[in-house]
């Protein structure tokens, strides 16, 4: 299934590695720190509004984040192999690329936080589109926070997380030339009191995009 | 005035020590912050959101107030680290060891004190030299900055001292602000902080 071969995903398996271990790396521990300040902080400007908090705070970052994302994915070689040429035009391969990728970004601990990124095929999906979902056993951003995800609106707490995955696979489906536009949502959230974290990333043909609007979870969750 | 000063950072950081010891994660199946220790994640990802947020924020306000929310973010992380690791907050440690083992461990930079004025042999200033900033380092820095575009880390080292000194009421200075004077500039340069003796 799908038009990778074992060789291309073998060097992909230790490009990964490689591209983790070489790569500068932060402490995840102050990342989750930084970002629940920058939104109590911008909360705070908006006198205590954190839905709108997080409206600025996406705003802000979404075309640098987008930036980076496309940045990691084209222009990386690890061991003279550019990352892009494990982007194939077959959906079949999207999950692989997912999973590479988030261990690409987050090393051996993504194996703790991600479970395999899954394919449900249109005609399985309940939206009717190609679906890849990721489910999280963990978390490392909402783990830290005391924020009542009530406060936070419309929005779940990992947003950002899900905006970098959506633009992440937004970016492989634009390269491997699929005309598609890929929405994602994070529809299960601890901080919500849930067993498990969900992200559904819905890639919607651009030649069908009102099949969205029936998404009731693109309506629900901003 | 310093008496002002005395009085502000007093209560902002009572609150903080307020917050550590009523602090109960929300997201219970999530893990503890703690379990997440050792994790890492890529800089250029990790770092992404935080120009934007430089940039609007020096926009959005006046010099001061600027500066203002820069450091307040930092002086916050000092709360949540000492919320998860709060082992570290009754840690016996020199005076730099409190600054140092942070910026080791979490920041991957490394700090030089110098410059240290003594008066009858008690400090009261020092400059913090930073290698390696966690905002700076390895960035497509911005230039002329009049604002030290690594501020927060400034709020952090005075939050987690002051945190400390309160909470344990027996470390001598008792209260120090730390002002960020210059930001890294180019690959391998420093980024430099003044540390002053309030009380």
């Amino acid at each position: 299934m799908g038009e990778l071969g074992r060789f291309r995903k073998m060097v992909g398996g230790l490009g990964k590695r490689v591209y983790n271990w070489r790569e500068t790396k932060e402490s995840m521990n102050f990342l989750s720190f930084m970002y629940e300040t920058i939104l109590e902080e911008y909360a705070g400007i908006f006198n205590g509004d954190y839905e709108k908090a997080m409206d600025t705070l996406i705003n802000l970052v979404a075309p640098m984040s987008a930036e980076v994302v496309s940045k990691l994915l084209f222009e990386i070689k690890v061991l003279g192999v550019p990352f892009k040429s494990l982007i194939t035009k077959d959906i079949n391969d999207l999950p692989y690329i997912v999973e590479t990728t988030l261990y690409a970004v987050f090393g051996s601990w993504s194996k703790k936080v991600f479970k395999k990124p899954v394919l449900i095929p249109a005609s399985e999906s309940d939206q009717q589109v190609n679906t890849i979902y990721i489910e999280l056993t963990q978390c490392p951003f909402c783990c830290n926070t005391i924020i009542e995800p009530e406060e936070l609106g419309a929005h779940k707490y990992g947003k950002l997380l899900t905006l970098t995955i959506e633009q992440m696979v937004q970016a492989v489906e634009d390269y491997a030339g699929n005309d598609y536009k890929v929405v994602a949502r994070e529809l299960k959230c601890f901080l919500n009191d849930d067993f498990k974290g969900e992200i559904y990333l819905w890639l919607y043909p651009r030649d069908n995009l009102e099949l969205m609007e029936t998404n009731e979870y693109i309506r629900a969750i901003k | 005035m310093q008496k002002d000063i005395i009085d502000a950072l007093e209560q902002l950081t009572s609150k903080d020590i307020d917050y550590i010891l009523k602090y109960k994660p929300r997201a219970k199946g999530a893990q503890s912050a703690q379990h997440f220790s050792n994790m890492t994640i890529i800089k250029p990802i990790a770092l992404n959101v935080y120009p934007e947020i430089y940039v609007d924020l020096i926009k959005r306000f006046e010099h001061d107030e600027a500066v203002r929310h820069l450091k307040s973010m930092g002086l916050r992380v000092a709360k949540y680290y000492y919320s998860t690791f709060p082992e570290k907050l009754r840690k016996s440690q020199k005076f730099t060891e409190i600054f140092s083992e942070v910026a080791k461990t979490h920041l991957k930079s490394k700090l030089v004190f110098k410059d240290k004025i003594k008066e009858n042999n008690k400090l009261r200033s020092c400059t913090i030299e930073i290698q390696d900033c966690f905002f700076c380092s390895e960035i497509a820095l911005f230039e002329n900055l009049e604002i030290p575009y690594c501020t927060p880390v400034a709020g952090l080292y005075e939050g987690l001292y002051n945190i400390k000194s309160l909470f344990n009421r027996n470390l001598e200075p008792r209260l120090i602000q730390v002002i960020a004077h210059k930001s890294a500039e180019s690959d391998g340069d420093i980024c430099e902080y003044k540390l002053v003796v309030i009380d």
